[in-house]
């Protein structure tokens, strides 16, 4: 298998305080990737500098082989990226919003791209609803679409699951397996959510106080721990300060 | 590779539709518009008057069978008519040109879009031309808008309507005032994009706006020596026109601190270059276009490097990407 | 609400004024806003100066040239310059700085509370509204107050440190007069940023909206009653200008006078420093004072019947 992101020693620091520390990864192509931490861990940081918005202290990555650095512009060909909250413009349709995002990342065939984006997403009746108006999880299903006009190869999630209820999340779920399984999408997911990691993805990485505590596939932690419960017992027991 | 132009010209289009759709640019201007109208009517009605007591004091004078032709009718240049539209412009358009520049940062900051531009295969060169681009169309939009309903109003007032080297002088003052208000547009919009707190941003502009539109001119304007009494020290003296230029070659270097605080204030030289162009300072009046222009070129190029500074100033400058996606 | 609405208003109003004095000093704008104002009424005492200095050295070398022509040498036009003129700028100053700073002033004592959402946890306590209403006024009053007493101060160092003033009690009462109408024209500005911030739903909206009133207060209203053209607007001697004799202007100055309040306040600092005889505008002090008063009053109940009518579930202000 191909790898889709590869991180070496990558370093984030803001004065004294380390965001991130000597963090290497190598995540396949269509795999979905879960990224455990508590908040402030530096999994925020870590999505900024892979998706270009932030340059790092020290170490490399790429993405598909484009390093983030030198060939920036072709590494975020190959991205897609929904942050925690997506807020787009408010006062715009759903469509405008994407056509806008469509043009400048050069889809060829805007119109056509979102109806087909907005049917693959299960809400093509949302299109010419502004955007202001929606509820969180409507305006997260069109921040995706967004992400994934172009198609990326990979797809960057911070904390998707965030603020929604149960039925959003399972939402979220299907369409992270839709995109995965039928677009061979590559996944990034933040999350704190224990439960999260265990029904989507298929490996995990825990990141403790800007340090790698642990990264293995999920089939490897469920080998080697059992079920979900010792999953979290794992992740507390990896992260001390998050259980007091 | 993306086309940069295309994105270019889709962010650009997406700032006119936005203020468009949002009204902002029909409030801006329709605020703009009105101040200039007020100003031009109100010019008129100014001189109507003068003009019917002149016919009063002249009707006056040959019922008495006395000799009229001392009075001096009021000389009528539609032109100057639109000295208070020029005053408007510095001030509002000013205003319009920071209100503007605000608003082009703020629909980006505390949301995500910022965020999800730039993870876009798109320059950050792109991304500020594009923004830059768009607000200077609008800015070119609504001061086409003022300065047309403007010309139409001078020529209803002075009923003769105006000739092709009137239209012309407009459209050079329109132009320069273009650049003058994109400066604005350009100082919210930097300060927008870097300050802690956007509110703290706008009123920072305001204050920058209020020391060089309105403070510093009128510092050079108090400086000025015929302006310490009323009604000028030299008339109260006496003195007469040649001997008034004698004495003030004495006060040179007071003169040039004067002159530098003047010089500070981007709208002074809006307000010299356009003066001199409509023939509103009585030395320019009659004179060709042409020689004006190359008179008060020094002006023009003044408000250009400001206006290039200001660019610089806003590419040279990193996006602190921390600060402007937070909510 | 509490059982005895007027010991519940009394309540309210100590703590609330106090906090406004608080936030005040903290907030960044503010200060540079008053730094700003500070640093204009020095300026204008260096400016009162060296227009007295500058209008003596032109007498002084105008006189052998006149002298020489065989022209009746005027008497020195100092003479003649009454000693409050000396502070004329203070009139554009405040007009221009103070307003402005008066009007952030009004506008974040409510803002902050908006901003930290301290607004719907005030109103959900057993508070009279009044009572917070008139804290917020108090409050405003008091920093607009302190404002000008250390403008005052600098004015009157200067009065005393600058050589060859006759200071009678007549300036001292002009000094007191001029400071009481700045006073009041600085509290309509205050008073408008505070109602602006409590009645509109974003923090930029609400700004933007009382500095364009501003905008037309100080630039546009002038012109429409009395042709003075925009900038003219800021030289405070245009107090002296007439306004044209015609049925247009004395139409504009019956309809928009009254709201003129730049112009009303202009007109009668300028009347205080002796630096305008008003004689022949339109303008009468009495008219001026009026128009200032009954708008500080109009906003004022405004405003609190804008705090009082505050929807307290409302926590969805932004920048």
């Amino acid at each position: 298998m191909t790898t889709a992101i590869r991180t070496e020693k990558l370093t984030k620091r803001y004065g004294d305080f380390t965001a991130l520390q000597d963090l290497s990864l190598d995540i396949k192509q269509g795999e979905v990737f879960g990224f455990l931490g508590h908040n402030g861990a530096g999994k925020t940081t870590t999505v900024n500098i892979l998706t270009t918005l932030l340059a790092p202290t020290s170490g490399s990555a790429s993405i598909c082989g484009h390093d983030i650095a030198s060939e920036s512009m072709k590494a975020r060909e190959r991205i897609g990226y929904v942050p925690e909250n997506v807020r787009l413009y408010d006062t715009m349709t759903a469509s405008a919003n994407l056509a806008y995002f469509a043009k400048l990342s050069g889809v060829a065939n805007p119109a056509q791209r979102i109806t087909e984006t907005l049917k693959l997403l299960d809400c093509p009746e949302l299109a010419d609803k502004k955007v202001g108006a929606m509820s969180k999880g409507l305006r997260q299903r069109i921040g995706l679409a967004q992400a994934i006009l172009h198609r990326p190869d990979v797809l960057f999630l911070d904390e998707p699951t965030s603020g929604l209820d149960p039925l959003g999340i399972k939402t979220l779920r299907d369409l992270i397996s839709r995109l995965n399984r039928g677009l061979g999408m590559t996944i990034f997911m933040n999350t704190h959510l224990i439960s999260e990691v265990s029904r989507t993805c298929t490996s995990i990485a825990v990141l403790n106080h800007g340090r790698l505590a642990y990264t293995d596939t999920i089939a490897g932690v469920l080998k080697r721990f059992g079920n979900d419960k010792s999953l979290e017992d794992l992740y507390l027991s990896l992260t001390p300060e998050a259980a007091a | 590779m993306i086309n940069s132009t295309t994105q270019m010209s889709a962010i650009a289009a997406k700032e006119i539709r936005d203020a468009v759709h949002t009204h902002l640019l029909a409030i801006l201007t329709g605020f703009l518009v009105l101040a200039a109208m007020v100003s031009l009517s109100v010019s008129a009605a100014a001189l109507h008057a003068e003009y019917v007591s002149y016919i009063e004091s002249r009707d006056l004078l040959l019922s008495l069978g006395k000799d009229a032709s001392a009075l001096v009718p009021p000389a009528f240049f539609p032109l100057k008519l639109m000295r208070g539209f020029v005053e408007h412009i510095e001030i509002i358009g000013a205003v319009l040109g920071i209100v503007l520049g605000y608003k082009a940062a703020a629909v980006e900051r505390g949301h995500s879009t910022l965020a999800l531009i730039l993870t876009r295969p798109i320059s950050r060169f792109t991304f500020l031309g594009g923004k830059v681009l768009g607000n200077v169309a609008l800015i070119v939009i609504g001061l086409a808008t003022t300065f047309s309903i403007g010309a139409l109003a001078l020529a209803i007032i002075s009923g003769v309507g105006l000739g092709a080297t009137d239209l012309l002088r407009i459209l050079t003052v329109f132009g320069m005032a273009s650049i003058y208000v994109s400066c604005f547009f350009l100082l919210g919009f930097i300060f927008t994009l870097n300050f802690k707190r956007m509110p703290t941003a706008l009123l920072a502009a305001f204050a920058v706006w209020l020391a060089l539109v309105l403070i510093a001119p009128q510092i050079g304007d108090t400086l000025d020596p015929d302006n310490q009494v009323a009604g000028g020290v030299f008339r109260t003296l006496g003195v007469p026109k040649p001997m008034e230029k004698e004495i003030i070659k004495s006060f040179a270097t007071y003169e040039t601190i004067r002159d530098g605080i003047e010089q500070a204030s981007p709208a002074k030289h809006l307000e010299r270059f356009s003066f001199a162009v409509l023939g509103i300072k009585d030395i320019y009046n009659g004179q060709p276009l042409a020689d004006v222009v190359r008179d008060r070129m020094s002006d023009a190029w003044w408000l250009l490097a400001t206006f290039a500074a200001l660019v610089l100033a806003l590419f040279l400058r990193p996006l602190n990407i921390t600060r402007l996606t937070k909510e | 609400m509490n059982d005895t609405p007027f010991s519940a208003f009394f309540l309210t109003l100590v703590p609330v004024t106090q906090s406004g004095f608080s936030l005040a000093l903290r907030d960044g704008t503010i200060v540079l806003l008053a730094v700003m104002f500070f640093v204009m009424v020095l300026v204008s005492a260096y400016l009162g100066w060296s227009a007295t200095e500058t209008v003596n050295a032109i007498y002084a070398q105008a006189v052998p040239v006149l002298k020489a022509q065989g022209m009746q040498i005027p008497p020195n036009p100092v003479g003649d310059m009454p000693p409050l003129s000396l502070f004329r700028n203070m009139v554009t100053y405040v007009a221009l700085l103070g307003a402005l700073a008066a009007l952030v002033l009004g506008h974040q004592t409510v803002s902050s509370d908006r901003k930290s959402g301290a607004f719907p946890l005030l109103l959900s306590r057993p508070i009279s509204r009044v009572g917070l209403a008139v804290g917020k006024i108090v409050s405003v009053i008091t920093l607009i107050a302190a404002l000008l007493l250390l403008a005052a101060t600098i004015n009157v160092l200067t009065m005393l440190v600058l050589p060859g003033l006759s200071v009678t009690g007549a300036v001292w009462t002009g000094l007191i007069k001029f400071y009481a109408v700045s006073m009041l024209y600085m509290l309509a500005l205050g008073l408008l940023g505070a109602l602006c911030a409590t009645v509109f739903r974003t923090e930029s909206m609400s700004l933007l909206i009382p500095v364009t009133v501003w905008l037309a207060l100080t630039f546009i209203l002038p012109q429409v009653t009395a042709n003075i053209g925009p900038m003219a607007a800021l030289n405070p001697v245009s107090a002296n200008l007439v306004a044209p004799d015609s049925k247009f202007f004395a139409a504009t100055a019956m309809i928009f006078g009254p709201i003129s309040i730049a112009e009303s306040y202009r007109f009668l600092a300028a009347s205080v420093l002796e630096i305008a005889s008003g004689a022949g505008t339109t303008t009468t002090g009495v008219g001026a004072i009026l128009s200032l008063i009954i708008t500080n009053l109009v906003l004022a109940v405004a405003f609190i019947f804008s705090i009082h009518r505050f929807d307290g579930s409302r926590s969805d202000y932004r920048d």
